[in-house]
């Protein structure tokens, strides 16, 4: 997936406009796991949803892999959001379910394996007991299991997912960074993860992408040189908390908060 | 898995405490209740019988629960008050239903249409908020002495809640769940069937729980209008040979047909929106 030149202008009430982002120009490589890390108001958020076509871009482009360009973005695009959003009359089946019978193309499978696929997702994520629950049956971070689950069903090949894990305890959050990326090494897809959180960004991604607000832009890649698969048990070790270091250092060489 | 163990336990400790605690404090409640009505039937009595409150003004407690149970008698025998009784009942639910169809419909077609909605929405508000019961001389001249002219009023007055909150559910679709659906890529009609008209349910059913009462309000002002049967006749009557014990009676049994269907509305709205009391969120 190429990004190039990227640039979101918004006008504001007032008349005046509010450059989100500027010049945002990056290569993300087919199976690689990225964060955007920055402070609000970044623009992290914004690229995040032009990538995944639910907002156009006022310049630039998004390029996917096979040259596949702009318009059908969102078929591509996997969303996992900050809140779970599952839709509260549907079971955690009928959720994962749902982007099937959404979209003016209709599925091409039948809606019988993709009712079976949605069950396997269940159980990739751990829930396959709960297909039949309803989403105030379960815990926050069994609710944003059934989004990553959701998000996974049409197989995208890039799955965005924007601070999915910050409302959750630090616990939980913990738990779900492990399992996303056991998930990410199963299903093979181009994740692009946003988050304020240093920590998480080092230790999910290969790169991550520093950003900086007002305008937003891309300052700095940090290649994060710890070993795949990774535990929880790197957290704390020399080398995780050099590359934390570095992401650090990369964020305030251009912005002082 | 340790989340499914704890929210098991957490269910079963919320669950043993507090059915244990909900049954004595059922019977805690309907004991308070009974004694508020008893208190305020004896209250009554004392008041009447010792002539405090004359009896041409109100009649003794105990003349109306007679009264009472002679009328129900009479309406489970299918006499003379089973005819009013059921009048009554079929124009209130003749109402509803014409208001819920209406209203949903109009609701609907003013927030699909944005044209429209902004062509006539003044009008709407308007039309909320006259007093619609001044109209009751003219539904009678146009529809005449019979049901139909009840019927109408309940209309007039129970449509516009049902109106305002279908619009009113329609536009409550979170920003995230709009979000999400267009990320899925979802035509305007699968938004609108699978997400905006659920959201919509609850809003719609507090609409409808409204308009029943509102109904029964519509249908009894028809009833003072014209015609001759009733249970709101029955009190014009009971006014007119100054039985006030009568008017009573039918009051109550008024009161009593009203509670019942809007009972009837909210174990609806809790089956088909079976989501909202769980979910405990304003969806």
């Amino acid at each position: 997936m190429t990004i190039r030149d990227l640039r979101k202008v918004y006008s504001s009430r007032g008349g005046g406009e509010v450059v989100a982002l500027e010049g945002v120009t990056a290569e993300i490589s087919s199976g690689e796991f990225v964060t955007l890390v920055g402070p609000s108001g970044c623009g992290k958020s914004t690229l995040l949803d032009i990538v995944a076509g639910l907002t156009p871009e006022t310049s630039g482009s998004v390029v996917f892999g096979n040259g596949v360009g702009d318009g059908d973005r969102s078929a591509r695009v996997g969303l996992v959001f900050q809140k779970p959003v599952l839709l509260p009359w549907r079971t955690a089946l009928q959720n994962v379910f749902l982007p099937a019978q959404l979209g003016t193309e209709p599925p091409t499978k039948t809606d019988d394996s993709l009712e079976s696929r949605a069950r396997e997702l269940l159980d990739l994520v751990g829930l396959a007991a709960f297909a039949e629950k309803y989403p105030w049956e379960l815990s926050g971070g069994m609710q944003q299991r059934v989004s990553i689950a959701r998000a996974l069903l049409l197989e995208a090949e890039v799955m965005c997912l924007d601070e999915p894990f910050a409302a959750l305890d630090e616990f939980t959050r913990e738990q779900m960074h492990v399992e996303l990326l056991s998930i990410w090494e199963r299903q093979g897809f181009t994740g692009v993860f946003v988050t304020h959180n240093i920590f998480e960004s080092a230790f999910l991604s290969d790169r991550v992408l520093v950003m900086t607000p007002r305008p937003g832009r891309v300052v700095a890649e940090v290649a994060i040189d710890l070993p795949r698969p990774r535990h929880k048990d790197m957290i704390g070790t020399a080398g995780f908390t050099e590359n934390v270091r570095r992401i650090r250092d990369a964020m305030a060489e251009y912005w002082t908060g | 898995m340790t989340d499914q163990i704890v929210l098991d336990e957490l269910n079963q400790a919320v669950e043993s405490t507090s059915e244990g605690r909900r049954g004595a404090s059922l019977i805690k409640t309907v004991v308070l209740q009974v004694s508020a009505l008893a208190i305020f039937l004896g209250v009554w009595q004392v008041l009447t019988v010792s002539g405090v409150i004359p009896s041409y003004l109100l009649p003794t407690a105990t003349e109306v629960l007679a009264k009472l149970g002679e009328d129900i008698r009479d309406i489970l025998s299918g006499g003379p008050m089973w005819t009013h009784f059921y009048t009554t009942l079929v124009e209130i639910l003749l109402g509803f239903f014409f208001s819920a169809v209406i209203g949903i419909a109009v609701g609907a077609i003013l927030s699909e249409f944005k044209t429209i909605q902004r062509a006539t929405y003044p009008y709407v508000v308007a039309g909320n908020a006259t007093p619609r019961i001044a109209f009751a001389p003219l539904v009678v001249i146009w529809f005449g002495f019979d049901w139909a002219s009840k019927v109408v009023m309940a209309v007039a007055v129970a449509v516009f809640p049902v109106i305002v909150n279908t619009m009113a559910g329609l536009a409550a679709t979170d920003r995230d769940d709009l979000r999400l659906i267009r990320s899925l890529g979802a035509t305007r009609s699968q938004l609108l069937w699978r997400v905006r008209i659920p959201t919509a349910l609850p809003y719609i059913f507090a609409g409808l729980e409204t308009a029943m009462l509102f109904s029964a309000v519509g249908a009894v002002i028809g009833e003072f209008m014209a015609g001759n049967a009733g249970l709101g006749y029955v009190t014009l009557l009971a006014q007119e040979l100054f039985r006030l014990d009568d008017a009573f009676s039918a009051i109550v049994l008024l009161s009593v047909q009203g509670f019942l269907l809007h009972r009837l509305v909210v174990i609806a709205a809790r089956r088909l929106v079976f989501w909202q009391a769980e979910s405990g969120s304003p969806k």
